[in-house]
């Protein structure tokens, strides 16, 4: 069984003002639907720390070790998605009078070729989109210098958004457009149980697992201060990612946000993004003007770094005691920077592009998940000359 | 002493988004888009636009 620390109260006090603050700024300002989106911020954070629901890590211990528990804890979830997404994606909101839409993006060289990046990068950073607010939330040093790289990246990629844009595409393809409800379902579902049988098999290969159990177990008797196990975690960001859809009217996505506050920040220092292509797209350019409260992926985003400082405080685990030598801070910097840069191009991260665009159907989230872990694969070779 | 640092960096960073709502304020948004603004899911929100194919204003 797993030691429970003792809890951190100055830390849980921290997170718990600045989270009741937010929750006041965003629904007395802003609105019901940008509040509730935080809230969901909370608890996907919150999440993210206790199931430790990070892809990187996963997908090192496959390529590495063969240790398939994170990759068919993250099919299970993309499964589960997969069917809650489809019933619900062109159905009303239960919160607001709208429709709710997916994250479809084209297939295209540049999503190649931003996922091959993001997943040689993401090895280098030490976390996903997800992975370093979550982990950057719960006081991990490394990870705040990687996040800040993370931004640059992201507005250096939108700087060069059209050459990108221009490379060949194949369109945004639906599967629940071009397809029925039960086509759908049946090659998502049959694509990602292959997926997770093949990486089973590989896992009890090598490592002679006889069972599906570890990822379903509980080692701790404390559901607020212990860990979760990866397959609660799967359920319950299944579970905020539908809540999302409600309240915000689309998935949840992470990057776009960091672009953002990018090129608020490159603003403050006399750079004129605001003359750049993507910053004079529609919704770019409205956002760059408002209020970086009023983008519901900042709000969220906020939530999840609240969330896990939170839920690692209550865990006793609020930590930044890890020691930063040049050799790491050069990783963080190199795979915060190229994380960014390849989630502009790759229309998002694990979460916007991978969970969100399988989940929605849209077959560039297939298409980031193969390249994406073949960069991952390299980048699991090229961490052994930083870590 | 290191994670009075660290809360420093956080409480600062939290400092300037408040700061920036109070000074930019909120003149579109994009969660109040009506029935009617978005045109199907194939032009629906994918992440690297923010929703910019999502919103018409």
């Amino acid at each position: 069984m797993i030691v429970i620390k003792k809890i951190e109260t100055p830390i849980v006090l921290f997170g718990v003002i600045f989270t009741l603050l937010f929750s006041y700024i965003t629904y007395s300002t802003i609105g019901l639907r940008h509040f509730l989106v935080f809230a969901i911020g909370i608890g996907l954070g919150f999440t993210l720390y206790k199931a430790a629901f990070g892809f990187t890590g996963g997908w090192r211990n496959f390529i590495e070790k063969r240790d398939s528990s994170a990759l068919r804890a993250q099919f299970l979830m993309l499964a589960l998605a997969a069917i809650v997404f489809s019933f619900v994606i062109g159905s009303k909101s239960f919160v607001y009078d709208g429709t709710i839409v997916g994250a479809i993006a084209p297939v295209s060289l540049s999503v190649v070729i931003g996922s091959f990046m993001f997943g040689l990068a993401m090895q280098l950073g030490g976390g996903c989109g997800s992975g370093t607010l979550f982990t950057a939330g719960s006081g991990n040093t490394k990870m705040v210098i990687s996040l800040f790289f993370f931004i640059i990246g992201s507005v250096a990629g939108t700087y060069h958004f059209t050459f990108w844009s221009s490379l060949p595409s194949l369109g945004g393809i639906s599967l629940l457009d071009n397809y029925t409800l039960v086509e759908t379902l049946t090659f998502q579902l049959s694509l990602i149980f292959t997926l997770y049988l093949t990486v089973f098999i590989l896992d009890k290969k090598r490592n002679k697992i006889t069972d599906h159990n570890n990822i379903f177990r509980f080692d701790s008797s404390s559901l607020l201060r212990g860990p979760w196990p990866l397959f609660l975690g799967s359920v319950l960001l299944v579970l905020f990612n539908f809540l999302m859809l409600h309240a915000a009217g689309h998935p949840w996505s992470v990057t776009f946000s960091f672009g953002l506050w990018g090129a608020k920040l490159a603003t403050l220092i006399g750079v004129d993004v605001s003359s750049w292509d993507y910053w004079q797209l529609s919704y770019p350019a409205v956002a760059l003007e408002n209020s970086l409260l009023a983008d519901p992926t900042t709000v969220s985003n906020l939530g999840i770094i609240l969330g896990a400082l939170i839920a690692s405080a209550l865990s006793g685990n609020f930590s930044n005691q890890i020691k930063i030598d040049k050799k790491l801070f050069l990783a963080a910097m190199i795979g915060g920077f190229f994380m960014g840069y390849g989630a502009r191009l790759a229309f998002g991260c694990n979460i916007g592009a991978l969970f969100s665009g399988i989940a929605s159907g849209s077959m560039h989230g297939w298409v980031w998940f193969l390249f994406a872990f073949m960069g991952s694969y390299f980048g699991v070779k090229a961490r052994k000359f930083f870590y | 002493m290191k994670n009075i640092l660290y809360l420093l960096i956080l409480t600062t960073f939290f400092a300037v988004i408040i700061y920036d709502h109070k000074y930019s304020g909120v003149a579109y948004n994009p969660l109040f888009h009506k029935e009617g603004e978005t045109s199907g899911s194939i032009n629906a929100m994918p992440c690297g636009l923010g929703g910019a194919q999502n919103h018409k204003h």
